[in-house]
């Protein structure tokens, strides 16, 4: 194995001459589609700036293979949504919830979903602020968060194909994409709502909320039979949730590698490509089981054998997803990895109950959600990776116009800092705007400055 | 207006089989942009920042959607040592050929692109454009294929010559031109440019379908090989007359297939289940002088090209002529952005 570095989108072009021909024809999404010749996906980051992904061109990638693969499975995502549509699948967006429904919708045969959610990043991948304009055209504007993007999306037709269901989540979730829903509707997309009650997070009734949850999945159920032509099969159900929870438990099992002691093992990039993989499985259930696979045995290897990256010794907890990736990068440059994340999915990451009634062990799992509850129970998350990862530091990248931002940044801080935790925070800018991004850069030099003057000082 | 998709969107659709709302608009617009910029062909085939703004400003004026990077067919050979006439008014035209003796093949390389000839002004200009509009416009490096750089390398009659009376000789030359095209292909993807693969020597006007099928078709294979390794979507442009070769240009590999004197139901007939159709309104029908009705040619084309089934690009037959009168480039893209497929949401 090479020796683990990151490298840039020219070296990747370059390295790509050395993949052996068998392997890019043999790595495939839809496997159960033998025939199509469009479902290879092993190709560099410099096939997708060809296509105008232009932040490619500034972004460091890790140059393994398993990575490699990682970066094509995810960037393929939307046109596989297309050929699923063409390969006569239903094709379902879900909105609003961040991963939890996706295991009731995978368990109807011939099936995918997507999260035009997750548009929120084509913006900053394109260097463009053509979906924004469009959203701002529509009526949403910098008053609404990154989000935003995917009503650009559905405006243009030209993202993802017409879905046969839309799922919105909505009730104690993101506000930002519930608007979205809404503007989304007027556009004439027929939404199926989920509403989501409070977590009060002290002497909650759970079995009530478990039970409201229950009757949501149910109708949720009801409409998918509908659109799908289907029966709810609990069999095939069992059988999608075992997956469901393979991929979670990867999941856990690489975040947890990521924190090796020696060096870091991996991009925070990558590492937030694949924890994002337990949203709607990039749309490949058993590819994406494939491809976390051989991330983690990569994972695995390098953090046995000590191998990571050089100069990167501050260990910081990121805190919200940053929408834009080349900020991960910049601290990396600047001697940080990313040793643990709480990226608002923490719904994700319940093993769900196979043994109980369905309903009951999706509701059971989607309970645990990061947004549905008090600011309180979103600190102790990140208080808990952060005593797990012994981190130097926490980074928030907030979005501006978000309404859980806001309110959620300011306990963070206040409790992190009643703990001696150093922590940064700040909005995350759009494309475009320079002389603001420059900014934070310089906020990120000055913070990792403190956080190694901070760390020589402890030791002596 | 919100719901118009913008160039990038509708190419993207395309390449994946799915109908756009129209088909993208997009003539060959290359040394006219000169033109509009007001600025000589010298400045304009030296100068990768004159390029870029001349291929911008055109593209603001007509609004066609793609920016066309392409000086003359004799780009690489001038970089591997050929000399090269620029003139002020027209395109560069081959002045001495680098090989006068066939044993001079062997020692033949390929070119930096970053420092050699006038490559390094592609580079710039598609960096420039890149970076000014890469988000919505796709970016297209004509890059000219072996056949037709090996003539530039020996000249056009003693390459013709040396297929029929040294025809290894001709694949030495052959071989060296497609390393050259490789390696110029990827300095022009690092860029942020589609590669589009040229081949007007290749031509039915010009060689036989025997000598086609010999000597340019396997090295065109070759090199859309080459791209579709990184899952790139190749347009072959091939000048002229290609009607007597139509059925092989499948063989090719090219996902796009870009032509001129051929009609675009035979080409259809052909190929239109496997490749995307790109054409082809006569270019001199734009020139100020012809009595040709744009209207009525690209109304037909564009009847025709609605009809093909793996998608169409409403596009000039060649370059768009230096001297292209702009009402008449505008009312070739008027007609093609007032076409409609039928609404699929």
């Amino acid at each position: 194995m090479t020796e683990p570095r990151q490298i840039d989108f020219r070296q990747w072009h370059r390295l790509f001459q050395q993949v052996p021909d068998r392997l890019v024809e043999e790595i495939r999404y839809y496997r159960h589609l033998p025939q199509a010749e469009w479902s290879q996906y092993l190709f560099p980051p410099s096939t997708h700036v060809v296509y105008g992904n232009r932040l490619l061109r500034k972004l460091k990638f890790d140059n393994s293979q398993a990575a490699l693969r990682l970066w094509g499975f995810v960037m393929s995502e939307g046109e596989r949504i297309y050929r699923a549509r063409q390969a006569g699948m239903k094709v379902i967006a879900v909105m609003g919830d961040l991963g939890a429904v996706t295991p009731l919708v995978y368990s109807f045969p011939n099936i995918v979903a997507f999260y035009p959610d997750c548009l929120w990043w084509t913006p900053f991948l394109m260097e463009s602020r053509e979906l924004f304009d469009e959203a701002g055209q529509l009526g949403l504007g910098e008053d609404c968060c990154f989000v935003r993007a995917s009503l650009g999306a559905f405006s243009r037709k030209a993202y993802f194909p017409k879905p046969d269901l839309c799922v919105g989540t909505v009730g104690a979730t993101c506000d930002d994409m519930a608007t979205v829903m809404s503007e989304a509707e007027q556009l004439g997309v027929d939404i199926h709502y989920f509403e989501l009650p409070h977590r009060h997070d002290g002497d909650t009734d759970k079995t009530a909320l478990s039970g409201y949850l229950e009757n949501q999945y149910q109708e949720l159920c009801r409409r998918l039979e509908q659109a799908t032509g289907e029966t709810f099969s609990p069999d095939r159900f069992r059988e999608t949730v075992q997956k469901v929870n393979r991929m979670r438990s990867l999941i856990a099992e690489i975040k947890d590698l990521s924190g090796a002691p020696a060096a870091s093992p991996m991009g925070a990039v990558e590492m937030m490509n694949m924890e994002f993989a337990a949203l709607s499985y990039y749309g490949d259930l058993d590819e994406c089981l494939a491809v976390l696979t051989e991330f983690r045995d990569l994972m695995k290897f390098r953090a046995n054998s000590g191998q990571g990256y050089q100069n990167q010794d501050l260990r910081l907890v990121w805190v919200t997803p940053p929408a834009d990736p080349l900020l991960m990068n910049y601290i990396e440059e600047l001697g940080g990895r990313v040793v643990g994340s709480e990226y608002l999915i923490h719904q994700t990451t319940p093993i769900i109950d196979t043994k109980k009634d369905p309903f009951e062990a999706l509701a059971e799992a989607h309970l645990k959600a990061t947004l549905m509850g008090s600011s309180a129970y979103r600190v102790n998350l990140v208080i808990e990776q952060v005593e797990r990862t012994h981190a130097d530091g926490v980074i928030i990248s907030g979005v501006f116009g978000s309404s859980h931002c806001p309110y959620e940044t300011a306990p963070i801080i206040s409790a992190l800092r009643q703990k001696g935790i150093p922590v940064l925070s700040f909005d995350v800018v759009a494309p475009g705007k320079r002389r603001l991004q420059s900014q934070i850069f310089n906020r990120m030099e000055a913070f990792s400055e403190s956080l190694k003057a901070r760390k020589k000082r402890r030791a002596g | 207006m919100p719901g118009k998709m913008n160039p990038r969107e509708r190419w993207s659709l395309l390449l994946i089989d799915e109908l756009p709302d129209r088909p993208p608009v997009y003539p060959l617009v290359t040394c006219h942009a000169a033109r509009v910029y007001n600025c000589d062909l010298i400045e304009y085939c030296t100068d990768g920042r004159i390029l870029a703004e001349a291929q911008l400003e055109a593209q603001r004026l007509y609004g066609h959607e793609g920016l066309s990077v392409f000086t003359d067919v004799g780009i690489i050979a001038e970089a591997m040592g050929s000399k090269y006439h620029l003139r002020e008014f027209e395109v560069p035209i081959l002045d001495s050929p680098l090989i006068t003796d066939t044993a001079m093949i062997g020692e033949l390389g390929p070119p930096d692109p970053t420092t050699q000839g006038r490559l390094p002004v592609y580079l710039e200009a598609i960096d420039r454009m890149y970076s000014a509009a890469g988000d919505v416009l796709p970016i297209f490096a004509f890059i000219p294929c072996p056949f037709t750089t090996a003539a530039g390398l020996r000249g056009v009659d003693n390459f013709l010559m040396d297929t029929v009376l040294e025809p290894q000789a001709a694949h030495d030359l052959l071989d060296v031109s497609l390393k050259s095209a490789i390696t110029f292909c990827d300095e022009c993807i690092l860029a942020g440019a589609l590669p589009m693969l040229v081949d007007p020597l290749a031509s039915g006007s010009v060689i036989s379908r025997t000598t086609y099928s010999h000597f340019a078709k396997s090295y065109q294979q070759k090199l859309i090989a080459h791209l579709h390794r990184y899952d790139l979507d190749v347009t072959l442009h091939i000048c002229g007359d290609t009607s007597n070769m139509l059925d092989l240009i499948p063989q090719t590999g090219a996902d796009l297939f870009s032509f001129d004197l051929a009609d675009v139901d035979s080409a259809t007939d052909a190929m239109g289940d496997r490749v995307r159709l790109v054409g082809n309104l006569p270019p001199h029908g734009l020139l100020p002088s012809s009595n040709l009705s744009v209207t009525q040619g690209t109304n037909s084309i564009m009847e025709m090209g609605l009809k093909n089934p793996k998608g169409f690009v409403l596009s000039t037959g060649c370059e768009v002529p230096i001297r292209c009168e702009a009402q008449k480039l505008h009312t070739l893209i008027n007609i093609g952005k007032n076409a409609r497929y039928e609404e699929v949401w």
